[in-house]
């Protein structure tokens, strides 16, 4: 990168702020945080859940004002997740899974303040490291895609596919499937080339598609509380009392949590690059790979300070890192994002690697509301901690009721129609007999956006290339890309073998310690 | 109660039967040359990957040790029954009402009758929580938001 390709970074920066700070979009980005600390913290509400509930919302607002706000949710929950996990054992939010393991231990032996002091120090560190990245990668990733041919795009899709799909936790098959069905979803509508309704089965509410925000709120909202209903036991909460002073770390425990935080920021970062991986398998990663590293690895899991630093860090780098792929190629890493690029895709913008010089409000004003919404974020948890953690207390009794009727509401504004709803109704049904048979939901989400577009340039390919396959490898980057999908595929079946001869000899541990990700309440963490 | 190969078969049929409903729908829509896809190129596509891909799990399934694979040995609990009924309830609740009498009634049987759900909640609890949805929501998107939706009809008119 050239030092002039810097200096136009950081002019634009500047401008970018110009943008954030602007009265109303800085109220925004301050509802946003707020909101993304509150389901942070509170069990049994998800991330995703609430952008779906929102999205709707921002559909009457400026495209700007509406991504800075739903950015700020993502990235807010990641701050409130931690809080839950350190202080009372609950992975709530999938990230945050693995700093249950040696924050709770913490927690119990009366330092969760200082864990959360960690944390929080670790979230910065990791999230300003995402945000540099992103100032300076991602105009230099858009220029290099700009050049990408419907080729190119359809086959990098398809790693973006295969990726998020099989590397995530749980059967890389059922992972693949769920991406297919989430295509499928997509398909429903009139064809954009021919005019011809395509699995609409005669409801004319469905020639525009399937509703994102009903298969979102179906899947991650109708489908969560028909799992969680009464699995959620009321909670004790013990550290209501929370000061200040208590969450100031002292120097020992700084040095010892320096080193793994600049491992689980570069760790977080090199995921948010690998397309498919989000902050999940970015904090599992940085966990083992700190459980490696440490001279005394069996005392993970006890209360070791570097297994809050690590993964916390690697969480917020992920998070912030993951805006990368999808701001500058128009590619979601994860589920979060691709619900963000439907939210843009709403407003009328196109995705791809054209965003940055056609909408540098949004893409500058975005990074630029990263710095003062983390800034934010630190001030609700600081000196607020006693706040949020009083927030717990309240019973899921109360709580899944109000979001159900939230959910039904914001399902009805997205185009005032009741049939929405009732699509809700089923996606929800659906969504949980699929959990109950171990299907993860998020790919689903991925396929759906994804899909539309994957099949347009699908067929543009075969259009410039006169019917013939081999554009998809005789493109030098579309090669790459399908010699990356081909690689992933072989190390997949390699690992499969390789379990599976694992386990006739007595049992090997899965790629990921297997923390409960996709329960909320019974905490299933193994050490 | 489902044990895990079961599971994993379950899974693998459904997908089976999913990946040909989608070849029988996609048979009803031209499928067009390589040069120019017809509409029904694509979903024809996904369809049969998603059999190929539903073959393969019911492969898996029969052919895993039982002691167990990603997904574990252990069992799933069966679904809470009277909680699932509410949720769905109150989701169904919500269309019917606002439809016959719109926001504000539909609100209150949509809490009401949702969080009936919870074992530990009381009747009173269920009328107060609802009670206060039905105002708070009203007004938030009734009247801050101004929502697209009658507040309260009656007798309804449809």
């Amino acid at each position: 990168m050239a030092l002039g390709d810097v200096i136009t970074a950081i002019h634009d920066l500047g401008h970018g702020f110009a943008v954030a700070l602007l009265p109303a979009n800085l109220v925004w980005c301050f509802v946003g945080v707020l909101i993304g600390n509150l389901v942070g913290v509170l069990p049994g509400l998800g991330v995703l859940s609430t952008v779906s509930i929102l999205l709707p919302l921002t559909f009457g607002m400026k495209p700007v004002a509406a991504i800075l706000m739903l950015a700020g949710i993502y990235y807010g929950a990641q701050y409130g997740g931690a809080i839950c996990s350190i202080l009372l054992n609950l992975p709530c939010h999938p990230p945050h899974a693995v700093t249950c393991l040696d924050g709770f231990p913490l927690t119990r032996q009366g330092r969760g303040g200082t864990a959360l002091g960690i944390a929080i120090i670790a979230a910065c560190m990791g999230a300003a490291f995402g945000i540099v990245e992103m100032t300076f990668f991602a105009p230099v990733v858009a220029r290099f895609a700009v050049d990408f041919g419907p080729a190119d795009i359809c086959s990098l899709m398809l790693l973006g596919l295969l990726a998020g799909s099989t590397l995530a936790r749980g059967s890389p098959l059922k992972g693949v499937a769920m991406t297919l069905l989430g295509q499928v979803l997509g398909l429903a509508g009139v064809d954009m080339n021919t005019g011809t309704p395509r699995f609409t089965f005669g409801f004319l509410n469905l020639y525009d598609g399937v509703e994102l925000v009903a298969l979102a709120l179906g899947m991650f909202g109708i489908a969560e509380f028909l799992k969680s209903i009464n699995r959620i036991a009321p909670l004790h909460v013990p550290g209501a009392r929370l000061r200040l002073r208590d969450m100031l770390p002292n120097r020992a425990e700084l040095r010892t949590a320096a080193m793994p935080m600049v491992r689980g920021t570069l760790v977080g970062s090199l995921c948010a690059m690998v397309p498919g991986t989000g902050p999940t398998i970015a904090s599992f990663v940085a966990y083992a790979l700190e459980k490696k590293l440490s001279r005394t690895p069996e005392r993970f899991g006890t209360g070791m300070i570097a297994g809050v630093a690590s993964p916390e860090a690697s969480t917020h780098s992920s998070v912030q890192g993951d805006f990368i792929p999808t701001m500058s190629m128009g590619i979601p890493g994860d589920s979060g994002m691709a619900l963000l690029l439907g939210a843009l895709m709403i407003q009328g913008i196109t995705p791809g690697p054209m965003l940055i010089s056609e909408h540098p409000d949004i893409f500058w004003g975005l990074i630029a509301s990263f710095w003062v919404g983390n800034l934010l974020l630190v001030i609700l948890n600081v000196p607020l901690i006693g706040i949020w953690v009083r927030l717990l207390a309240i019973p899921y009794r109360v709580l899944y009721p109000c979001a159900l009727c939230f959910v039904c509401i914001g399902v009805y504004s997205a185009k005032n129609s009741l049939f929405e709803v009732g699509e809700t109704l089923i996606f929800g049904i659906v969504g949980y007999l699929l959990i109950a048979l171990r299907f993860h939901v998020a790919p689903i989400l991925l396929g759906f956006v994804l899909g539309p577009r994957m099949e347009e340039n699908f067929r543009n390919a075969l259009a410039i290339s006169n019917g013939h396959l081999g554009v998809f490898v005789t493109r030098p980057i579309s090669a790459v890309f399908l010699g990356c999908c081909t690689v992933l595929m072989l190390a997949q079946l390699y690992a499969h073998l390789a379990l599976r001869r694992g386990r006739g000899m007595g049992g090997a541990a899965g790629p990921w310690p297997d923390v409960a990700g996709n329960t909320i309440g019974v905490p299933q963490v193994e050490d | 109660m489902l044990s895990f190969r079961y599971r994993d078969l379950v899974s693998g049929v459904i997908c089976l039967a999913g990946g040909g409903g989608v070849l029988v729908e996609a048979h009803n829509e031209t499928i067009g040359s390589l040069s120019s896809l017809g509409p029904g190129f694509y979903p024809a596509v996904l369809g049969a990957l998603l059999t190929l891909v539903g073959l393969l799990i019911v492969g898996t399934a029969l052919t895993a040790s039982p002691t167990g694979d990603d997904a574990g040995t252990e069992p799933v609990d069966g679904p809470d029954w009277r909680g699932c009924a509410c949720i769905v309830g109150g989701v169904a609740a919500f269309i019917i009402v606002a439809w016959l009498s719109g926001l504000a009634p539909a609100i209150f049987a949509c809490v009401f009758i949702g969080a009936l759900g919870d074992r530990t909640t009381s009747l009173k609890g269920s009328l107060t929580l609802a009670v206060a949805m039905s105002v708070a929501g009203t007004v938030l998107f009734g009247y801050l938001l101004g929502i697209n939706m009658p507040l309260w009809q009656w007798p309804w008119a449809t």
